[in-house]
């Protein structure tokens, strides 16, 4: 394989993984470009039951219905397992699970449909939301999606639709899920279309220990006029219709794709890029797997170099997996506080919108420090748990030594000017420090923070 | 073209585009010691709560479980009252140290937060074009930078009211902002970052900060702020005010202002925490005191009508408050609007009656001598000034253009006499799913 096809393939991992590594890149040299795609679209052929074996036995709330949930948490006062077992979990799944794709759309839908899990009652719903409604639908059909955070007591309650009522309507969840969910800001609609959808969702409630409720006493049994369109009251049928409306509408589209290709290409994605895939994203109804395939093996975005600047997250998963660290207490600490400092935990955006996906929000003084910061204390402190800085530390010969962290760490290539300032920082360092020093240059400098 | 030639296109472009014209035909200003600490609060902070009108009866009667009592609500000028909570805020106005102002907004309505937000903080009108940069930034781009912390963000992130300089910090918080790295790893980052023209600016400005926070650092925290963001941004603004560290302006978020529901609930802890913040921030500033202003916006007020879940939806006219040793506080400036349906924008929210970059403008002119507002409110002109601010000494040869002095005769005339009897009544809490 040629250099260039290599680094296109580098890009490629740092776009649709938490990070290239060397076992990563060995199988994506094996399948090439598309079969590194189609390999990470088929999320359901990946077999992860020994990741998922091991979060179960750490965190037994995972597996609890939703009744065993309550009661462990509300009961048993276990007030703060939800937040944290969803976030232990996430942090471990995005550096170690093989479906990496899988959870990179677990994280984009958990953004799209943004709720935050920083209270007990948010937390608790968000658990059960990202288990059973996120992660069994993150590659499916869009509108599957729509409709059942719709229904999702997450939601209900963070957009207060669980106390709109015929009586007083609640305009919150209808403002956002046409701006945020589904048309977009300047997808056509007006404040009368918000006052109207509110009322076809009054009676949309939940019900203890955390579930669905259509209210048929609180729901406005009048007739009302959506997107110019008459919705007869017929009760739970007026939102379904009303939320697969949406889900078709050519805003929707364009406004989905504009994010997943943001996510995907640059913030700034090319409009041709966005009418190609807009067209699969309608032409498939929504087709997630599909809609991604078109975007991912699109000239504009294989050809396209690295321009997105990554967001903490990335930063982090990046280092844990290009050192391949080993999962410990001290590691996933190391991520969490790396995250916290720079204002990244997930579930943790007090706002409907979702964490920002542009690099004028996260190219900032403290968003640079934190991974300067970062980088050299988990290469110092976590060395012994790298299996990268481990056999780093075994090669006696300098120039072999700082040849194989650069091959590793840096698979696309370092330009010659850069290998030379990487020599002479290295000629300033004693033997000892040299691996850990030298890791931690390359995962904090520039090169790192692009994908 | 190559990663390459495109960061290297970008770069050009983008310094090219970074050097606002207003800067070579103004020259560079002056900021005359004066320091501005900007906080928004986010989510649409409710006016009404937040300043409210007791003098109309009809404030009662459209927040029959959300108006302020009449008896225990603090009142400022026989018509406006304040919260209980916001003791603090009482204080301050009762001292002459704080000014509101009410029925201010974007002139046009935008209902969308994130929308909203966005318009405020580039300096536009919604709806208008979007510029690269905030106003801040337009600001403080025309300022000469002989500090690394001249402009500051107290969060994770730079705001969008301080987009377009290089040079802005975010700090989250100065006690964490230290660089962990001996100086040749220091060296060693600058060298490669040097190298990257899109990043170039931000790790040399993080480098140079992490220095330059060193003796602020150093300062002991002032007491008396509450916990929460605005204690801890205003703490850290008095250090870097009181460690003459050269900070121009900074800027403060502060989260959790949208009630839909449970409102009462949960604005009276917020109105505490600010009030409380201002007070200790004052105490804390001494003689720096009189060279700050302290500027707070929402991006816009609620609706007058509450809801069934004891909250307020989205709506349009809404308050600022300016605190500050150069304002001319302990008044409320507005052309009230009245509350009667048709005096209501789309007959239920309170109209805008004051654009908010009127209020900024004046601030930009009276106290920090800006003459040249049209480079900061690009298309727009501001009206005669209403006498919010003093004119500071340093700044009174900046603003001469605006001869059209009015003074705080154009204050508020609407005053209808006594409410009605009203009382307020705890609300139910929404449906209490958990204990």
């Amino acid at each position: 394989m040629n250099s260039s096809e290599f680094r296109r393939l580098v890009q490629l991992a740092n776009r649709i993984t938490y990070g290239a590594n060397r076992q990563l890149m060995q199988t994506a040299e094996t399948l090439g470009y598309e079969g590194f795609v189609d390999w990470q679209l088929d999320d359901e052929a990946f077999d992860d039951s020994e990741l998922e074996g091991l979060l179960a036995s750490l965190l037994p709330t995972l597996t609890m219905d939703t009744q065993a949930l309550y009661d462990h948490v509300i009961e048993e006062e276990n007030f703060g397992a939800p937040q944290r077992d969803l976030l232990i979990a996430t942090l471990i799944r995005r550096t170690f699970s093989p479906r990496q794709l899988f959870e990179r759309m677990v994280e984009f839908w958990s953004d799209h449909f943004s709720v935050p899990a920083n209270d007990l009652t948010l937390a608790l719903f968000k658990f059960t939301e990202d288990r059973d409604l996120i992660r069994i639908h993150a590659m499916e059909r869009f509108e599957t999606l729509l409709q059942g955070d719709a229904r999702s007591p997450a939601m209900l309650f963070y957009l207060d639709n669980f106390s709109n009522t015929a009586d007083g309507p609640n305009e919150n969840y209808a403002r956002e899920l046409l701006e945020l969910h589904t048309l977009g800001v300047d997808g056509g609609y007006t404040e009368n279309d918000i006052k109207e959808i509110a009322r076809v969702f009054t009676g949309w409630s939940i019900r203890l220990p955390g579930e669905f409720v259509f209210n048929f006493f609180s729901h406005d049994w009048a007739s009302k006029q959506v997107l110019g369109q008459q919705v007869q009251p017929t009760g739970l049928d007026e939102g379904e219709l009303v939320l697969s409306m949406l889900a078709g509408h050519p805003s929707t589209a364009r406004h989905v794709i504009t994010k997943l290709a943001r996510r995907f290409s640059a913030d700034l994605p090319d409009a041709r890029l966005i009418d190609d895939v807009t067209e699969t994203f309608v032409s498939t109804h929504g087709d997630i797997r599909e809609t991604l395939r078109r975007l991912l093996l699109h000239p504009l975005v294989a050809e396209t170099p690295a321009l997105k600047f990554k967001r903490p997250n990335e930063f982090t998963g990046g280092l844990a997996r290009a050192l391949e660290t080993e999962l410990t207490e001290q590691s996933l600490l190391a991520t969490f506080e790396t995250l916290n400092s720079a204002g990244h935990v997930p579930f943790d955006w007090p706002a409907p919108d979702g964490y920002p996906d542009h690099r004028s929000y996260w190219q900032s003084t403290n968003g640079l420090l934190v991974r300067f910061n970062s980088a050299a204390a988990w290469t110092e402190q976590l060395g012994e748990q790298s299996a990268v800085l481990r056999q780093a530390a075994a090669i006696p010969e300098p120039i072999a030594q700082i040849g194989f962290l650069a091959e590793t760490l840096r698979p696309q290539g370092l330009e010659p000017s850069t290998r030379r300032r990487m020599l002479r920082y290295a000629n300033r360092l004693d033997e000892r420090e040299r691996p850990a020093a030298l890791a931690a240059w390359l995962l904090s400098g520039p090169g790192a923070q692009w994908r | 073209m190559n990663r390459r030639e495109l960061l290297q296109f970008m770069a050009i472009a983008g310094a090219a585009s970074a050097a606002p014209r207003w800067v070579l035909a103004a020259g560079r200003q002056t900021p005359n010691g004066k320091h501005l600490v900007s906080i928004f609060l986010r989510g649409a902070a409710d006016g009404l709560t937040l300043c409210a009108p007791l003098g109309d009866s009809r404030y009662f009667d459209a927040r029959p479980t959300l108006a302020l009592e009449e008896a225990t609500a603090l009142p400022l000028d026989g018509f406006f009252g304040l919260h209980q909570a916001a003791g603090g805020l009482k204080t301050l106005f009762d001292d002459g140290d704080l000014a509101i102002v009410h029925a201010v907004g974007l002139a046009s309505a935008q209902r969308s937060h994130f929308e909203a937000q966005s318009a405020m903080e580039l300096g536009i009108d919604a709806f208008d074009p979007a510029p690269a940069d905030g106003w801040l930034g337009r600001y403080l781009a025309g300022i000469a930078a002989d500090s690394p912390l001249t402009g500051v963000a107290l969060d994770k992130a730079v705001p969008k009211s301080m987009a377009g300089i290089d040079h802005a910090l975010a700090l989250g918080a100065i006690d964490e902002f230290s660089l962990q790295l001996d100086s040749r790893a220091q060296a060693a980052l600058g060298e490669a970052y040097a190298a990257d023209p899109l990043l170039a600016p931000t790790a040399e400005a993080a480098l140079n900060a992490a220095e330059a926070l060193v003796p602020i650092s150093e300062l002991p925290l002032g007491e008396g702020y509450p916990a929460g963001p605005l204690g801890t941004g205003l703490a850290d603004a008095a250090r870097l005010i009181l460690g003459e560290s050269g900070l121009v302006a900074a800027a403060i978020n502060s989260g959790g202002w949208d009630h839909h529901d449970n409102q009462a609930v949960q604005i009276e802890p917020l109105l505490a925490e600010l009030g409380d913040a201002l007070a200790a921030f004052r105490a804390d500033l001494g003689p720096h005191w009189s060279n700050t202003t302290v500027m707070i916006q929402t991006e816009f007020g609620r609706r007058l009508r509450e809801n069934a879940s004891a909250g307020t939806d989205h709506g349009h006219g809404g308050v600022m408050l300016i605190a500050g040793g150069g304002v001319n506080g302990g008044s409320v400036y507005a052309d009230w609007p009245g509350l009667a349906a048709p005096d209501l924008t789309a007959g239920e929210d309170l109209a805008v009656t004051m654009d908010y970059r009127q209020v900024l403008a004046e601030m930009l002119a009276r106290q920090f001598g800006v003459a040249d507002l049209a480079g900061i409110f690009p298309g727009w002109a501001p009206g005669p000034w209403r006498g919010i601010f003093q004119t500071s000494a340093g700044a009174r040869s900046g603003s001469t253009t605006y001869a059209s002095e009015s003074g705080r005769s154009n204050r508020r005339t609407a005053r209808t006499s006594g409410p009605g009897k009203k009382s307020l009544q705890i609300p139910a809490i929404p449906a209490g799913l958990l204990p």
